[in-house]
């Protein structure tokens, strides 16, 4: 018996060693953590063009689709409100997307419903024009703040399903009172976090655009506050904002301005293990692009952290660092390379491609994260004089060349981000 | 512009994916080269057996065996022990060790390190005054593959030494002297191999006597055999009570896989001068794999009473030898395409910074049982491996923590069980687990990498088999 046992044993080791699986090959890769840096990938929803084309809504020639803002319903869809600018008048439009497996080059597909008008300008405040929503849901009804009068402040409407809104008569709920805003106000992006609306937003926006903070326990009555403890309780107005350009390769027009221009933001409160804080997405150059192939200025979009809302630390920018003090890998945008927003391998493993002579423009981010799936998905506001002359006019995967001479459209893009293996 | 925008994006998506699309910034052609290149490692040593131990008696002790290993374990432990065999033996085994390695609480799903271990202990030979003489040798053959490197990013989070890493094919070969009764000495190497090569090649522009674009070269590949030493020293100042003394060397493999692309000076129409000199680009890739640090080990061990042995060791590890594990390169330009494209920055990757460690270990042996027919021994030990890595802080995210082995085995010695070997048949079984503790990762800045905080942790359960015979 004992000796059965024996033999027993020996064969069945070397059988094990013999026969094992290789399985999956795994390699220690899997369910990683994702700070919100990304990178994330845009998706390509016209295949047959050689450039990605990330559009996922559009706007006719004579109009500016950007501003987006987003929310995900408990089912996994998607409400958008974004804004239409045309002339001088905007207006806040809602469409629904719902995220469909992927195919050819990209990682989802996408349905999106038909614009349908959310809020038009309706108060004398507004002058005509209405925008850059934020959107919270709540306890099964939705909050809007957004920008009224071509920054000249804030508004504050609710609605139950996210179409039909209702305003307070307390319009607007924030104005420009600051000095450091200089009279202008807008880009609002609110969080609800420990029993407060917390509120960044951007001032000054004709010179140099900075993002300042507001808070409010009911959403409609508001105190700016800063990081050295002032506030704008009693009518001081010498709050300043809590985000500033310094960044100068990206934030700045050119590197040797006075000043540089960071606005639109969108944060996104972020909890990992070991403790809790607010991600915020914002642009950078807001003073738009210049053609300047070699010195290929151009807004962009970066990442900031902070612990209380007040204090920001920027994600490294490596042409302001020593070696070893920044990581290999440049988080924030610079002339050349602009990270998060980056392109990514298409499904079918082959890489997309992208022209040098095209001055791409991302700003206006909007961010949502879904924890349980460690990803992070992106909206954004994106002016490419290339792609623009291609989305809006073909239908997806398309296999005809663009035509030429289109021009004047801008879209909202989508991108995720996330650190599981594909 | 456009140059540099390309290769970053091919090292972002190469982050954000699988650590097989890991290489940074080359993309396919040198991670081609790359896997060429690592596919030639054939042999290699330590670093399974340090995490895990050799045959099943050293591993249901923990490893606390310097001072009385004395079966093939002693290749590995303490060459000097294989003075203390009487004939010669065979051992051949194979354990398991799947692990359970977490981030913030997910299993990152690291690979199973297992295979077979062999071994043998030739029987002694008598030397001039008086002196004994005996060799062995060890081997391990995981049962994936011969050996496993993955060039991860360096900023992503990694369990540096555990999963793929233990896949390696080991091979070792010692020699053992007793001197006296009362002391012994052994010593003996492990090899290794060190791959070097890529292609060269040139590219050519349209010429007269030539049709079109071509390119021409040539593939070359190089391995460096490479000897690694142990060494070992067994004295008994006493009866039932034995001191060792162990070393073991550095190892670490190198792979280098340098590609050199000339250029031919650059023509268009008649224009009578060069419009691109002729050029060259130069890359060197490297990455440093299977690294094992010198360690040196003192050893005792105590018999307490004829039936129970007590043993106790101790290990001073050099881990701050370690260097970046994740692949590392440089591109420069020369020529005409040096002064059209500028200088090209090359960034260095972070020195990893791990720190020496000490190990204890302390283990017991019982002897619950003997007869004529049989001798059964209980086995059990404890072993404590301090984290060498230090806190990560973005710029590295090696994941390690401290470590706590119990281990625990059983033995069974068989004078009778097989007609066909002379002596006494062993078989063990043990059965560790290795307790990762939870370790925080908490940055500065959490968006200065792609991870941000997170906490670490986890578990390895191992288990093996081993059969000795002897002749």
């Amino acid at each position: 018996m004992a000796r059965a046992a024996a033999l027993g044993l020996v064969a069945l080791g070397l059988g094990c060693g013999f026969t094992a699986s290789k399985g999956n090959e795994p390699s220690g890769s899997e369910n990683l953590p994702t700070s919100g840096v990304g990178p994330f990938l845009k998706q390509d929803f016209y295949c047959n063009t050689q450039l990605v084309q990330p559009f996922i809504l559009t706007s006719p020639a004579d109009a500016q689709r950007g501003g987006p803002t987003f929310v995900r319903e408990p089912d996994g869809t998607f409400q958008i409100w974004s804004e239409l600018r045309s002339g001088d008048g905007s207006r806040i439009l809602r469409n629904q997307l719902t995220l469909l497996p992927g195919t050819q080059c990209r990682d989802f597909d996408v349905s999106v419903t038909a614009d349908e008008t959310a809020l038009d300008a309706a108060d004398a405040w507004e002058a005509g024009a209405v925008g850059a929503p934020t959107v919270l849901a709540q306890d099964g009804h939705y909050r809007m703040w957004f920008e009224g009068g071509r920054y000249a402040g804030i508004g504050y409407a609710e609605s139950n399903d996210g179409l039909h809104w209702t305003r307070r008569s307390a319009n607007p709920v924030l104005v420009p009172d600051q000095r450091w805003e200089a009279g202008t106000i807008g880009s609002p992006t609110v969080v609800f976090r420990d029993g407060l609306y917390r509120m960044w937003y951007d001032g000054n926006v004709n010179a140099a655009r900075a993002i300042g903070y507001a808070e409010s326990s009911d959403g409609v009555t508001w105190t700016k506050r800063d990081a050295f403890g002032r506030s704008s309780a009693g009518g001081h107005d010498d709050v300043v904002p809590v985000l500033t350009a310094d960044q100068t390769t990206w934030e700045f027009f050119k590197p040797t301005d006075s000043a540089g221009s960071v606005g639109a933001p969108s944060v996104v409160v972020h909890h990992d293990p070991l403790r809790t804080y607010y991600l915020l997405y914002y642009t950078g150059n807001l003073r738009g692009r210049l053609d300047t192939r070699f010195d290929d200025v151009d807004s962009s979009i970066g990442i900031a952290f902070s612990e209380n809302g007040l204090d920001w630390t920027k994600a490294p920018n490596k042409r302001e660092c020593e070696e070893f003090e920044c990581p290999a890998n440049e988080i924030n945008p610079n002339v050349a390379e602009k990270l998060p927003i980056s392109l990514g391998p298409k499904v079918d493993g082959s890489f997309n491609s992208f022209s040098a002579f095209s001055i791409v423009d991302e700003a206006e981010p909007a961010v949502v994260e879904v924890p349980e799936e460690l990803t992070f998905f992106l909206l954004w506001h994106q002016v490419d004089q290339i792609n623009a002359k291609v989305a809006p006019s073909l239908p997806p995967d398309d296999s005809s060349l663009p035509p030429d001479g289109f021009t004047g459209a801008t879209g909202i893009g989508f991108a995720f981000a996330n650190n599981l293996p594909s | 512009m456009s140059q540099r925008r390309l290769q970053k994006r091919d090292g972002e998506s190469a982050r954000a994916g699988a650590a097989g699309r890991a290489v940074r910034g080359h993309a396919r052609g040198l991670a081609v080269a790359l896997g060429i290149a690592l596919a030639s490692a054939t042999a290699a040593r330590a670093n399974p057996f340090d995490a895990y131990g050799v045959g099943s008696r050293s591993a249901g002790m923990a490893s606390a065996v310097t001072a009385v290993v004395q079966d093939f374990g002693s290749v590995y432990y303490n060459p000097a022990g294989l003075a203390q065999n009487g004939g010669m033996e065979a051992s051949f085994g194979y354990f398991y060790a799947p692990p359970t390695l977490e981030i913030n609480g997910k299993d990152v799903n690291e690979d199973t390190t297992s295979g077979l271990v062999a071994g043998f202990v030739s029987p002694p030979m008598e030397l001039p005054g008086g002196i004994k003489m005996s060799g062995g040798g060890l081997f391990h053959l995981p049962d994936k593959r011969v050996a496993r490197t993955l060039a991860i990013p360096y900023d992503q989070p990694t369990y540096v030494l555990y999963g793929a890493r233990n896949q390696r094919t080991m091979v070792m070969f010692p020699f053992c002297f007793e001197l006296a009764p009362w002391i012994s000495v052994g010593a003996g190497i492990s090899l290794f191999v060190d791959s070097s090569g890529g292609p060269d090649f040139t590219l050519r522009e349209d010429r007269p006597d030539n049709e079109g674009l071509f390119s021409e070269g040539t593939i070359s590949a190089t391995q460096h055999g490479r000897f690694y030493p142990v060494a070992g020293m067994l004295v008994h100042p006493a009866e039932g009570f034995r001191i060792g003394f162990d070393y073991r060397s550095k190892n670490e493999a190198l792979y280098e896989v340098p590609i050199d692309v000339s250029i031919e000076a650059l023509h268009i129409f008649n224009i009578p001068f060069d419009v691109l000199p002729e050029s060259k680009i130069v890359l060197r890739q490297q990455v440093f794999s299977f690294f094992s640090p010198d360690q040196f080990t003192l050893g005792t061990a105590w018999n307490a009473t004829e039936d129970l042995l007590l043993t106790a060791d101790v290990t001073y590890a050099l881990w701050s030898a370690f260097q970046q594990p994740s692949p590392e390169g440089a591109t420069t330009y020369e020529g005409g395409l040096a002064l059209l494209l500028g200088a090209n920055p090359n960034f260095g990757l972070p020195p990893p910074d791990f720190h020496d460690i000490v190990i204890p270990a302390a283990g017991a042996e019982w002897r619950f049982h003997h007869d004529e027919s049989m001798e059964l021994f209980l086995r059990g030990g404890y072993r404590f491996r301090p984290t060498p890595a230090p806190t990560p802080k973005g710029f590295n995210n090696f994941a390690d923590t401290n470590v706590h082995v119990i281990a625990l085995g059983l033995g069974g010695r068989f004078p009778h069980l097989l007609s066909v070997v002379r002596g006494p048949i062993d078989i063990d079984v043990h059965a560790q687990y290795l307790h990762l503790e939870e370790r925080l990762a908490r940055k500065d800045n959490p968006v200065a990498d792609a991870y941000g905080d997170f906490t670490m942790g986890g578990y390895v359960l191992v288990g093996g088999a081993t059969a000795t015979l002897r002749f």
